[in-house]
């Protein structure tokens, strides 16, 4: 039922009561929906706070249900409550103008619970699937298809993540602004270098533990990514000095960079950065260490 | 306008006349774009307000001043605190819905945040499902199917 109608009907329902002006007393769902609580009301209210007004009567699920189905953020990142299925097919059923999906750490959600709510929310700028294991590429797809507006999207530890998800987000997606696939260890470097060519208007982008990651694929985003601003690379141990200095040359606007245990990374690179005032996780080492590139890496030999 | 110190007049829907400063007036967007309608500068005209009562009134008008007294724009949660110190009768009272409509009515966006922000903090305070319903005066009419689900 959309919000109009649903509002309609609570009107109908207040006519048939009894209408002696001096007995009526004023409730809150006779202020008016569309123009005052669902954008002054609502907004304040968390999710937990709507569905216990949901449970309450009939008139107050009409109304929460008018509610998510202009609620623009869906926040369940680290929520592993008793009844979050239940209340996730209800917003799936319900919303239609989500733009920020934070779904983080749910390790409940699956398929079939997300695909539904993907199907009637295309104008999506923000998805954070981090660490939802138990989804497939199944789900990514229509992320990937049909939101054009997807801005950031966030895969970190999601194991399943194919090179063939990676594909087709080279092929549909090229105006992420923030993209984290660390830990995954699943993607090679070849879809990685033309996956980077793509992404010009990428700003934050977190790479750490993602074996595959090489100079090759730092000298992709060095060329095509100047927008960046902010990466992480930390346990990225197959990158060197070379493929620091290409993102430092070229990467004009860099802030930060996160490069703990990459031992072939060295001050040779990273001086320059120092210098122009970059925030970097590694303290500077002392000039007299050993120059690692020369060695076997090793992680005792680091810090 | 009544005259020339600058006084609204405005009926209630008790039919009682107030007149009010146009400075105050002039936070309510209704009221405003009524006095800028030639027809009511030059003539000495009330404004009706059916949905507005005298003591809902009084309690906007209190509102205006005290929004007036602020030197920079307040938050939602802050207005609500201001809301309370103003009308500290509207806490224990029902007449905030009369008053969250008053404000929709009159247009006035900053007494609308505080009223709407009021009222999602009672709902934020419920720890169950019969404080929402004591809150709201709401009978329990939903099916039994329903309330399990729940």
């Amino acid at each position: 039922m959309c919000t109009l109608q649903a509002e309609e009907t609570h009107l109908a329902a207040m006519a048939y009561a009894n209408t002696n002006r001096d007995e009526v007393t004023l409730s809150l769902f006779d202020i008016s929906w569309e123009d005052v609580l669902i954008p002054h009301v609502a907004v304040h209210l968390t999710l937990k706070d709507l569905f216990n007004l949901r449970s309450s009567s009939r008139t107050a699920l009409r109304f929460v249900e008018s509610a998510l189905e202009k609620r623009q953020e869906l926040h369940l990142s680290g929520n592993s409550t008793k009844n979050i299925e239940l209340a996730f097919k209800v917003m799936a059923r319900c919303c239609r103008r989500v733009e920020s999906l934070q779904l983080a750490c749910c390790k409940w959600l699956t398929d079939e619970l997300l695909l539904p709510l993907l199907a009637y929310n295309k104008q999506l700028r923000v998805v954070n699937l981090n660490e939802c294991v138990n989804i497939t590429p199944l789900a990514l797809q229509p992320i990937i298809i049909e939101c054009k507006e997807l801005r950031v999207l966030k895969l970190s530890k999601c194991q399943w993540l194919t090179t063939g998800a990676v594909d087709a987000l080279t092929l549909h997606q090229s105006k992420l602004v923030e993209f984290d696939i660390s830990h995954c260890g699943a993607i090679g470097e070849r879809c990685l270098i033309i996956f980077f060519r793509k992404l010009n208007r990428l700003q934050v982008l977190s790479l750490a533990q993602t074996p595959s990651v090489t100079d090759q694929v730092l000298i992709q985003i060095g060329n095509f990514c100047r927008e960046l601003q902010h990466i992480n690379l930390i346990g990225c141990g197959a990158i060197s000095d070379y493929g620091i200095h290409a993102i430092s040359v070229h990467c004009t606007r860099l802030q930060s960079l996160h490069i703990r245990r990459c031992p072939r990374v060295t001050e040779n690179s990273l001086s320059p950065l120092r210098q122009r005032r970059l925030r970097i996780d590694r303290p500077q080492q002392d000039v007299y260490a050993y120059n690692l590139n020369d060695f076997y890496p090793s992680d005792f030999l680091v810090y | 306008m009544s005259d020339c110190q600058n006084l609204v007049s405005l009926r209630t829907s008790e039919d009682v006349l107030h007149k009010i400063p146009v400075h105050l007036c002039l936070q309510m967007a209704t009221i405003r774009n009524s006095l800028a309608c030639e027809h009511f500068s030059d003539t000495d005209i009330v404004i009706p307000l059916p949905y507005v009562s005298s003591q809902i009134l009084e309690f906007v008008i209190k509102w205006c001043e005290a929004i007036e007294k602020q030197d920079t724009e307040l938050e939602s949660m802050q207005l609500s605190i201001l809301l309370m110190a103003t009308l500290p009768e509207l806490e224990e009272s029902e007449l905030i819905y009369d008053l969250m409509k008053a404000a929709s009515y009159l247009e006035i966006k900053s007494l609308v945040e505080a009223t709407a922000q009021h009222v999602a903090n009672k709902i934020n305070a419920c720890n169950n499902l019969e404080d929402v319903r004591k809150l709201f005066g709401e009978e329990n009419d939903l099916p039994p199917d329903d309330e399990e689900e729940e």
